[in-house]
C-alpha cells in the first residue's frame, strides 16, 4: 500500500512543489499588505475559494487519468483489496494537498508570528486547518463523481455545497465538515471498484446517494414551489408590469416582529399610533403620513480590537471624494494612511489630532470605526470608543463632534431628520439641532436625549418622525433574538421642541406569525426538515428551533398535511409502475416505494435518476458460421492430403 | 485444481443497442497456449473485461480458475497475469520502484525470470518508464506478468505497435518461459502469424461472436482452397462449407470448411470445367472466415489485380 502512495506522490510532486511555492508567494503578498488578523472572512473566502477549485480539480485529474480500460486494470488487477488501493490513493491525495494547500500558509502564519509585529493568535493557526478540512471535502466530492457511474454523480456534486455550508457556527461548522468528508470519502471508496461501469452494488453507498440525490430533488423542489409562487403572487395581485413582492409581505400583519422588518418608517409609526386608540395619537396618524421619516438600526454593539477585522471584514476606511484618496486604517501604525485613488501614491497619514506627512504620534489608542455599506455613518464620520469624530477633507481638520457621557458607546448615526441629527448609543438616542450642526465645525451638545427603555441588545430598530412640534418616536425591541426570554413590543414616544420625552404607548408585539402565514408561501418537505435541521448543525446554532417546534409537523395545518399525505402516496405508486417497467426485483422494488412514501416527489425523482432502465432490444448480429464440435474433430480423410502451410515453432 | 481455467456460459454485454459480446460459450482447458482471434471491433478485449471482473456482463455468466468473474478476490487476482493492450505502466516510474511496488504484492514473485526476461530487451531497471521505448515497455510488461508466476496469463494484443525485431524479441521470451512453466496462456491478437506461430488451439470472433474454435494444427486439414473452373454469373450459394470465393479470370478460388464429397457434388452440379486444390495460408484460411461464410457478407469478391493461376 506504502509502494502505491509513494508512487502517487512521485506522480504529482513537481505540480506540488510549484502549486505549493505559489501559494506561498500568494500569502507573502498578501500579508505584506495587510495583517492577517485584519484581512477579514473575504481574503479567506478567496483563499477556500482557490483550494477548494485546486482540490477538486487536481481529485478529477487523478481518478479520471486513472479510469482508461489499460490503466485501470493495471491498477485493480492485483492481489490486494481494491478500498487498501483507494486508500493508498487518497491517501496521498490528502498528503499532496496539505502540502500544498495546509503547509503554504501554516508557514506564512508562522512567519507573521515570528518575524512580524502582526497579532497572530489561534484563529490564526486555525486557518490552514480549515483550509485543509474544506480542501479534502471537495476533493472527495470529485473522487466521487469520477467514480460514479451514473449521471446521478453531478447532480452529487452540486448537492454537496447544501451540506458543507449553511447555518451551522463555531465548532459545529467543523464537526459539521468532518461528517459529511465522511459521508462523502465512504461513498467515494464504495464505488471504487472493479467494474466502474455498474453502480455500487454496497446497499451502504446506494442508500446513501439515494439520501443525497433525495435531499438535492427536494430543496430544488421547495425553491420552485417558492418561487413559482411568488410569481404567481406578483402577477396575480400586481400584474406583469407592477411592482414584484416578496411573497409573504403582504401576510405579516403589523403587530407582528415579522412585520416589522418588512415595513418601513412611515408604516410602522403609523401603525403604532393608530393602535393606541387615543384621540390626541389618531389625530397624530395623518400628521406622520406628511412628515418626513427616518430609520436608525443599532449597527454594533462593541469595537473590534487591535488586529481584529472589522465587522464588514475590512479595515475601516475614510473617502476624500475631492482629492480621490481613500484613507485606510492601519492596524500597525494605528493611523489612517491615505492613497490616491488613480495612481495608488501614498499621500500621507491621518490621527486623532489631524494629518500628517510621516506615520508619527499621536496615535489612535484604539481602532476607529468608520463608514461602511450597512452602517449610517456619513463620509467623514467615525467613531472612536467614546466620541463621534469627524474629519473636513478641505480644511484638514478632525474635530470631535460629541463626547459620549461616560460609560455609553456609539452605535449609529448621526442621521439626517428634516432639521435634526439623530445620533444612537447603546443607552440612548439622542437629537441635535441640525442647524447648529450643520454650521459648527465644533462640538455639538444634543437637544434632547431619549433612554432606550429596554437594552440595545433587543433593539430591533428605532422610527422616527419631525413633525412641527417636536418628534414621534417608535421604538421596535424583540424577543431577544429568538431566545424567547421577553415579550417583543414597540415603545413609542414623543419629544417636545425643548426636548421633554413623553412615552406614549407600549403595545405588545406577536412573536410568530400564525401557521396558515407561515406555510402559506410552502409546504416543505420533512426530508428538508431533517436535513436542514440535523445536517447543518442549525439546532445548536438556534436552540429555540426545538422549542419552536418551527418546521415540524405539529405547526402543519390539516390542509398541509393532507397534500403531503397525497403527495407521498402518489410518488409511492409512481415508483411502482417505475419499477415495474424497470423490471426492479421485489426487495428494490419495495424499498423504493416505501423510500418514496416517506420523501415524497423527491424520492420519486431519485429514483427515476439512480435506477437503470431495461436493455433496449439488441441489434441484429450476424449468424454463426457453426461451431465444431470437438477440438479433435477429424477432417474428410480426402482432404488430408492438401498443401496447407505448416506451423513452425521454435 | 479445475481442468478448465475459462468457462463462460451465453455470455452477452451490451454497449447500448450494440451487443458487444453475443451468446459467447467457452471452455478453455488447462495448460498450453491458446489463441484468441478476430478483427478490431470483434470482442476479444471486452471478453478479457468481462472475464477478470472489471465489466459486467449484460447476461451469462463466467467462471475464471473455477470462480465467477464477478467475485474474484485479491488472491486469485494474484494468480492471474495480464498483459494490456499497450502495455500501461505509470510513467512516472523508474523500473526498479515499479518492480518493488509489484514484488512485495506477489507473494510468488520470480526474480530471476523478471531479469531473463529483462536482459532480452536490454532493458536497465534505473530508467523512468516514460525513457523506454514501445518495445522496452512491452519488454516490462511480459517480465513482471511472467515473474508473478501466474496460473493463467492473459495476453491482450501484446505486440500491437511492435516493431519486427521487438516483436521477435517478445514472442522469443513468451515461449521460452511459457515452455518452462506450468502456466496457461490466452493470446488475443488479430496477426495471424504470431497466432500460428505460438498457439495450440485457436477461438476466432467476429462481431461478438464465437464463430469457429479448432486446433491450429487443423486449420490446414479442414480449411482447403480450390480453384475451379465455373461459367461467370453463377449462384455459389449451393457450396457446402463454403467460406469465401472469388473470380479469377475464367476460374473462381473458392475457401471451403470440411469440403467432402457433398462439395463435388455441388460443384458437378455447377458445370464445374475443372477442379484443382491449391495451397492456402494460415492467414488466408482465418481471413475466409472471418470475411465469408453462408450470409455472412459478399461471397463473390473480384479482385483488382490479377494473381497468377495455380497449378
Amino acid at each position: 500500500m506504502w509502494h502505491i502512495v509513494k508512487s502517487e506522490l512521485d506522480r504529482f510532486w513537481k505540480a506540488g512543489l510549484a502549486a505549493a511555492v505559489t501559494h506561498l508567494i500568494f500569502w507573502q503578498v498578501v500579508l505584506s499588505k495587510e495583517p492577517l488578523s485584519t484581512l477579514g472572512g473575504r481574503a479567506a473566502q478567496v483563499a477556500l475559494a482557490i483550494a477548494a477549485v485546486t482540490a477538486a480539480a487536481f481529485g478529477l485529474y487523478q481518478i479520471g487519468s486513472l479510469k482508461k480500460p489499460g490503466t485501470w486494470a493495471f491498477l485493480i488487477h492485483r492481489p490486494m483489496a481494491p478500498w487498501k488501493v483507494f486508500a493508498a490513493l487518497v491517501g496521498a491525495g490528502c498528503i499532496w494537498l496539505a502540502g500544498v494547500v495546509a503547509l503554504p500558509t501554516g508557514l506564512s502564519v508562522l512567519h507573521a508570528d515570528a518575524f512580524t509585529r502582526d497579532l497572530v493568535d489561534g484563529r490564526h493557526y486555525g486557518l490552514p486547518f480549515m483550509l485543509l478540512g474544506a480542501t479534502w471535502f471537495f476533493y472527495a466530492v470529485a473522487l466521487l463523481t469520477r467514480l460514479s457511474p451514473s449521471r446521478s454523480a453531478v447532480l452529487a456534486v452540486a448537492l454537496m455545497p447544501f451540506f458543507a455550508t449553511d447555518r451551522a457556527t463555531g465548532w459545529w461548522a467543523g464537526a459539521a465538515l468532518i461528517v459529511m468528508l465522511a459521508i462523502v470519502l465512504a461513498l467515494a471508496a464504495a464505488h471504487f471498484k472493479a467494474d466502474l461501469e455498474r453502480p455500487s452494488r454496497s446497499r451502504i453507498a446506494r442508500a446513501g446517494l439515494t439520501a443525497v440525490v433525495t435531499y438535492g430533488f427536494a430543496v430544488t423542489l421547495l425553491w420552485l414551489t417558492l418561487v413559482g409562487y411568488s410569481l404567481g403572487v406578483a402577477f396575480k395581485e400586481h400584474g406583469i408590469t407592477g411592482p414584484a413582492k416578496h411573497s409573504w409581505n403582504d401576510y405579516f400583519p403589523a403587530d407582528s416582529i415579522d412585520g416589522a422588518s418588512y415595513r418601513n418608517a412611515q408604516e410602522l409609526l403609523e401603525a403604532g399610533f393608530a393602535r393606541l386608540e387615543t384621540e390626541s395619537a389618531q389625530a397624530l396618524v395623518p400628521q406622520i403620513a406628511l412628515a418626513e421619516t427616518a430609520t436608525l438600526i443599532p449597527w454594533t454593539s462593541r469595537f473590534p480590537r487591535r488586529h481584529e477585522p472589522m465587522y464588514n471584514h475590512e479595515p475601516a476606511t475614510l473617502w476624500d471624494g475631492t482629492e480621490q484618496v481613500r484613507w485606510t486604517f492601519s492596524h500597525r501604525e494605528m493611523l489612517f494612511r491615505g492613497v490616491q485613488k488613480q495612481t495608488e501614491d501614498e499621500v500621507g497619514w491621518l490621527g486623532p489630532e489631524g494629518f500628517m506627512d510621516a506615520a508619527d504620534e499621536p496615535r489612535f489608542t484604539s481602532v476607529p470605526m468608520t463608514s461602511a455599506p450597512s452602517f449610517g455613518l456619513k463620509s467623514g464620520f467615525f467613531f472612536t470608543p467614546d466620541a463621534l469624530m469627524q474629519v473636513d477633507f478641505v480644511t484638514r481638520r478632525v474635530t470631535e463632534r460629541f463626547r459620549m457621557p461616560y460609560g455609553e458607546m456609539p452605535s449609529f448615526g448621526p442621521v439626517k431628520l428634516g432639521s435634526t441629527q439623530l445620533l444612537l448609543t447603546d443607552r440612548a438616542l439622542y437629537a441635535f439641532d441640525g442647524r447648529g450642526w450643520a454650521q459648527r465645525f465644533a462640538a455639538s451638545e444634543p437637544v434632547a436625549r431619549v433612554e432606550l427603555p429596554a437594552r440595545i441588545g433587543r433593539l430591533h430598530s428605532i422610527q422616527a418622525a419631525e413633525l412641527l412640534d417636536g418628534l414621534l418616536l417608535s421604538m421596535i425591541f424583540d424577543d431577544a433574538a429568538g431566545q424567547g426570554d421577553a415579550e417583543a413590543f414597540q415603545w413609542l414616544a414623543e419629544v417636545s421642541l425643548d426636548g421633554e420625552v413623553q412615552a406614549v404607548g407600549n403595545l405588545p408585539l406577536s412573536q410568530a406569525v400564525p401557521d396558515e402565514i407561515r406555510f402559506r408561501g410552502a409546504t416543505q418537505s420533512p426530508i428538508h426538515f431533517v436535513f436542514d435541521n440535523l445536517m447543518s448543525g442549525a439546532i445548536t446554532s438556534r436552540p429555540d428551533h426545538w422549542r419552536q417546534g418551527d418546521g415540524f409537523g405539529f405547526h402543519l395545518t390539516a390542509r398541509a398535511w393532507r397534500w403531503m399525505v397525497i403527495c407521498s402516496v402518489t410518488a409511492a405508486i409512481l415508483a411502482w409502475i417505475t419499477a415495474s417497467r424497470r423490471r426492479l426485483d421485489g426487495k428494490t422494488r419495495l424499498g423504493w416505494v416505501l423510500w418514496c412514501l416517506i420523501s415524497g416527489p423527491a424520492g420519486w425523482l431519485a429514483m427515476l435518476f439512480l435506477t437503470e432502465r431495461p436493455p433496449v432490444p439488441i441489434a441484429p448480429v450476424p449468424q454463426m458460421l457453426g461451431r465444431v464440435p470437438a477440438l479433435s474433430a477429424v477432417t474428410s480423410s480426402w482432404n488430408a492430403s492438401g498443401g496447407i502451410l505448416g506451423r513452425q515453432k521454435p | 485444481m479445475t481442468e478448465t481455467v475459462i468457462e463462460t456460459e451465453n455470455l452477452c454485454k451490451q454497449f447500448g443497442r450494440k451487443a458487444a459480446l453475443w451468446d459467447v460459450t467457452l471452455k478453455v482447458p488447462r495448460g498450453g497456449v491458446h489463441a484468441l482471434i478476430g478483427s478490431n471491433g470483434a470482442g476479444k478485449s471486452t471478453l478479457f473485461r468481462v472475464l477478470l471482473g472489471l465489466t459486467r456482463p449484460t447476461s451469462g455468466q463466467s467462471r475464471v480458475l473455477g470462480v465467477p468473474s464477478e467475485e474474484l478476490e485479491p488472491e486469485l487476482r494474484g494468480r492471474i497475469g495480464l498483459v494490456t493492450e499497450g502495455h500501461y505502466l505509470p510513467e512516472w516510474m523508474r523500473v526498479d520502484r515499479l518492480v518493488a511496488m509489484q514484488r512485495t504484492q506477489y507473494r510468488q514473485w520470480d526474480e530471476a525470470a523478471f531479469r531473463q526476461v529483462v536482459e532480452h530487451f536490454n532493458v536497465h531497471t534505473d530508467q523512468r518508464v516514460k525513457q523506454l521505448s514501445r518495445g522496452e515497455r512491452a519488454g516490462v510488461s511480459l517480465a513482471m506478468a511472467l515473474a508473478q508466476r501466474p496460473e493463467l496469463l492473459i495476453l491482450d494484443e501484446p505486440t500491437l505497435g511492435l516493431d519486427v525485431v521487438a516483436k521477435q524479441i517478445f514472442l522469443d521470451s513468451l515461449l521460452f518461459v511459457v515452455e518452462h512453466d506450468d502456466c496457461t496462456l490466452i493470446y488475443c491478437s488479430h496477426q495471424m502469424d504470431e497466432v500460428e506461430r505460438v498457439a495450440e488451439t485457436l477461438t476466432l470472433m467476429e462481431k461478438g461472436r464465437v464463430m469457429l474454435e479448432m486446433p491450429v494444427d487443423e486449420v490446414g486439414q479442414r480449411i482447403s482452397g480450390w480453384l475451379v473452373g465455373l461459367r461467370p454469373g453463377l449462384s455459389l450459394k449451393g457450396i457446402p462449407g463454403l467460406l469465401s470465393s472469388r473470380h479469377l479470370e475464367d476460374l473462381t478460388e473458392l475457401v471451403v470448411l470440411d469440403a467432402d464429397e457433398r462439395l463435388q457434388e455441388a460443384l458437378q452440379t455447377l458445370g464445374a470445367a475443372s477442379t484443382t486444390q491449391i495451397p492456402l495460408s494460415f492467414e488466408r484460411a482465418i481471413n475466409a472466415c472471418l470475411s465469408g461464410g453462408p450470409g455472412l457478407g459478399p461471397s463473390d469478391l473480384t479482385l483488382p489485380f490479377p494473381i497468377s493461376r495455380a497449378s
